[in-house]
Order: C-alpha cells, then sequence, then structure tokens
C-alpha cells in the first residue's frame, strides 16, 4: 500500500451517470487547484452524457494498492469459506456423510 | 496474414497499467504514441476552428463547436496517459513548434469551401474510428480507456458529419454536389495515405507491432476501412471512381490508386500548405498561456 505520489497538480476524477448507477474511476487532469480541477474534469469527461455526481481528489492523497497487494486483495488465494459456493460444497460433503452412517451402523451391528 | 492472426492473442494477452513495471523501451513507446495522438487532436481542432465563425448555418455551428470541444477534450485525456508516462503537455506542443515531431498528412491542410468539410470530417471520422477500434486491443490499459473514451465521441462526429454531406447532397444545388465530389476524392486520397505504407510484408519487425502498442498492421486497417467507407458514399449518392479505387471480386481486396508514398513522405517533412500557420498559432497560444499557467500554478502553490 502507498499514499502519495510525485505529481502534485494530477487529480483522479470519479463520476456517476445516472441516478442509482456506480461511481466509476473515468480519469485524470492536470491542474492548479482542485477548483479548477474539477471543472477540467467536468469539461473533459462529462460533456456529453448525462453526469450525476462528479469528485476530483488529488492523486497524491490518495492510498492505493501496489502490485504487492495483489494477493492479499485476490479472494482465489485466502478464504475459501467466502466463496459463495462454499456452503453448496459442505453440503455435498454432509450428504455423503449421512448416506454412508448406515452402512457403518451395520458394520459395528 | 495467417501468421499474424495467430500470433494476435500472445502478442496482445499481457495488459499494462501505469503502477506495473514497465521497461524504458515500453514506456517511451507508449509515451510516444500517446503524445503523438495528443498532438493530432490538438491540431485537427484547426482545420474546424477556422469555420465557427463561417459556418452558413445555425445548427451547424452548434455542432461544430461541440465537435471542436470534443476534439480539444481527446486532447487533454491523452495528453494525461503522456503526462503519466513523463511527457508533460507544453512539451508535446513545443517538441511540435520546433519541428522536432512531425504530424501525419492529413494535418498538414486546411478546409476551403463549406462543401469540403463534410467530405472530410466523415472520411476523417471513419478512419479514425477503424484506428481506434484497433488499438483498443493494444496492451497499455491506461491507453485503452482513453481511446475508449474518445472513439464514443467519434461516433457523434462521424453522425453528424454524414448529416451534414447528406443535407448538401440532397438539398445543394449542381455547384455544391460538384464541391462534395471533388472534395470526396481529394480527402479520399489522403486518408488512404493517412493509414501508413503497405506493411504486410514487415509488421512482424515492428518494434511498436510486437509490443502490442500496434495491433493491426497498416494494410489490414486500411482495406478493413474502405470496406466501411466506400459503400456509405455511394448510399450518398458519390460517384466511385474505379481508377481510383475499386473492390477486387475475386479476392475480396481494395485496389487504391492516387498514393505517391515518397511526396507524402515529403510532405511529412517539409511541411504541407498550412502546416506553418498551425507551427505559429500553437507557437503564440504556448507563449501567451504560459504567463497565466505560471501565475495560476503560483497562486495555488
Amino acid at each position: 500500500v502507498r499514499t502519495g505520489g510525485g505529481e502534485p497538480n494530477v487529480y483522479e476524477a470519479f463520476a456517476q451517470f445516472g441516478e442509482g448507477k456506480p461511481i466509476s474511476y473515468i480519469g485524470s487532469v492536470r491542474a492548479g487547484d482542485p477548483a479548477l480541477a474539477w471543472h477540467a474534469a467536468k469539461e473533459a469527461y462529462t460533456r456529453r452524457e448525462n453526469c450525476t455526481l462528479l469528485w476530483v481528489v488529488p492523486r497524491a492523497a490518495m492510498t492505493v494498492s501496489t502490485p504487492e497487494d495483489a494477493t492479499v486483495l485476490s479472494i482465489g488465494t485466502r478464504m475459501t469459506y467466502r466463496v459463495p459456493t462454499y456452503p453448496s460444497g459442505a453440503r455435498r460433503q454432509r450428504d455423503r456423510i449421512a448416506e454412508w452412517e448406515p452402512e457403518a451402523t451395520a458394520v459395528t451391528q | 496474414m495467417s501468421a499474424v492472426d495467430s500470433d494476435r492473442d500472445s502478442r496482445l494477452a499481457q495488459k499494462l497499467e501505469r503502477w506495473d513495471d514497465l521497461n524504458d523501451e515500453y514506456r517511451s513507446s507508449a509515451a510516444r504514441i500517446a503524445s503523438f495522438q495528443a498532438l493530432a487532436e490538438f491540431i485537427g481542432v484547426l482545420p474546424f476552428s477556422d469555420w465557427v465563425l463561417k459556418v452558413p448555418d445555425y445548427a451547424r455551428k452548434q455542432m461544430l463547436t461541440a465537435k471542436i470541444q470534443d476534439e480539444v477534450g481527446h486532447g487533454h485525456v491523452m495528453a494525461r496517459v503522456a503526462e503519466d508516462l513523463g511527457v508533460t503537455r507544453e512539451q508535446i506542443l513545443w517538441d511540435f513548434v520546433e519541428g522536432k515531431t512531425k504530424l501525419l498528412n492529413i494535418f498538414h491542410y486546411g478546409i476551403d469551401d463549406w462543401e469540403e468539410l463534410g467530405p472530410a470530417a466523415l472520411l476523417q471520422n471513419s478512419a479514425a474510428i477503424v484506428q481506434f477500434q484497433s488499438l483498443t486491443n493494444g496492451t497499455y490499459l491506461p491507453y485503452v480507456r482513453a481511446l475508449k473514451k474518445i472513439e464514443k465521441e467519434e461516433a457523434f462526429h462521424y453522425h453528424h458529419a454524414w448529416d451534414l454531406v447528406h443535407e448538401l447532397q440532397t438539398h445543394g444545388n449542381q455547384d455544391q454536389r460538384q464541391i462534395l465530389q471533388s472534395a470526396f476524392e481529394t480527402w479520399l486520397v489522403r486518408v488512404l495515405g493517412y493509414f501508413g505504407p503497405p506493411d504486410l510484408d514487415t509488421i512482424e519487425s515492428n518494434r511498436m507491432w510486437q509490443l502490442g502498442l500496434k495491433v493491426d498492421a497498416n494494410e489490414t486497417l486500411r482495406q478493413r476501412w474502405l470496406s466501411k467507407i466506400i459503400p456509405v458514399f455511394r448510399g450518398l449518392g458519390f460517384e466511385i471512381r474505379p481508377d481510383l479505387v475499386h473492390c477486387d471480386e475475386a479476392t475480396g481486396e481494395w485496389k487504391y490508386s492516387g498514393i505517391d508514398w515518397a511526396e507524402l513522405k515529403k510532405l511529412i517533412q517539409t511541411g504541407g500548405p498550412r502546416y506553418g500557420e498551425w507551427v505559429e498559432r500553437v507557437r503564440r497560444s504556448l507563449t501567451t498561456n504560459s504567463r497565466y499557467a505560471a501565475a495560476a500554478m503560483r497562486a495555488a502553490a
């Protein structure tokens, strides 16, 4: 994880196109101050679609993941019990055990 | 062709982001392609902004203004891609003013008649769309994202240009239709040249192609463009002179003429009819703006 960067005049822009839609990253602008950055983003990114929200943030103020964080961010490498299909897998195993038990009882008799 | 196609997937499979480990060659090549396109967007505006005060129709003036705003926006978006790779927009423009970077052939010309603007814009937009659709399969993702944003707006411009040509072709007089036809023929040859020299034999040794920053060969794109745009002009009532361009029925390949590659290279090196004027305009704008930019940056610091 890294905070800041060497680009003091770079702002990242985020926008929502349509109420209820997700707010997405749309690109960056270079500007002298935050208000100008907001206007630059408006001109470059929102003129042709109905934009409902527009946010800008200095890149230097952001805390972002770096390639080294890939492992901890990737779901496939950890915590299989969080995957939606985990319960059905566990259930199948339970069923298999349940089917097996009567025979096991027969053997002990 | 088949070697090119089978290679396509592996060559383009690994996508890269700004923060990935980019080697020097890749970084400078990506910076070059983004700078080159930013410059083309900025300069590409000038023949059209020439017309803002002269458009003979209020709605067309609004549409033209919107196109110009879009193109300048594209320049800014592309410049951001270049800036993140270490090339500022000021440097992109100064390099142009100082003659260190060259323009593609189509950006060396102006537009002399209102009737010329539609065919010129329609041919340019359709070529850009074919070019960008190919490049969005490239390996540098910030560039790909910028292209996707640009592509969407190019589609608007395409429809505007088509409608302008349609209007003049349908309601214009004989003189106007004649200018349309001759503008089509002039710009057709220019845009054919814009795709670059035939390169199917050499593409695999092209470094930009190997890096996945160039996706298709020039000739592949030119053929793709012709198969899209020629029927459009035919549909608009233009005469397509077979000696200029025709499709070989047997092979499906387009044959074209009229490009003198040596002449085209010379034009790019020494400058076309409006080149000097564009250079002066950019120089003036940079000189004037640098005062205010410096003051604004100081105030913000």
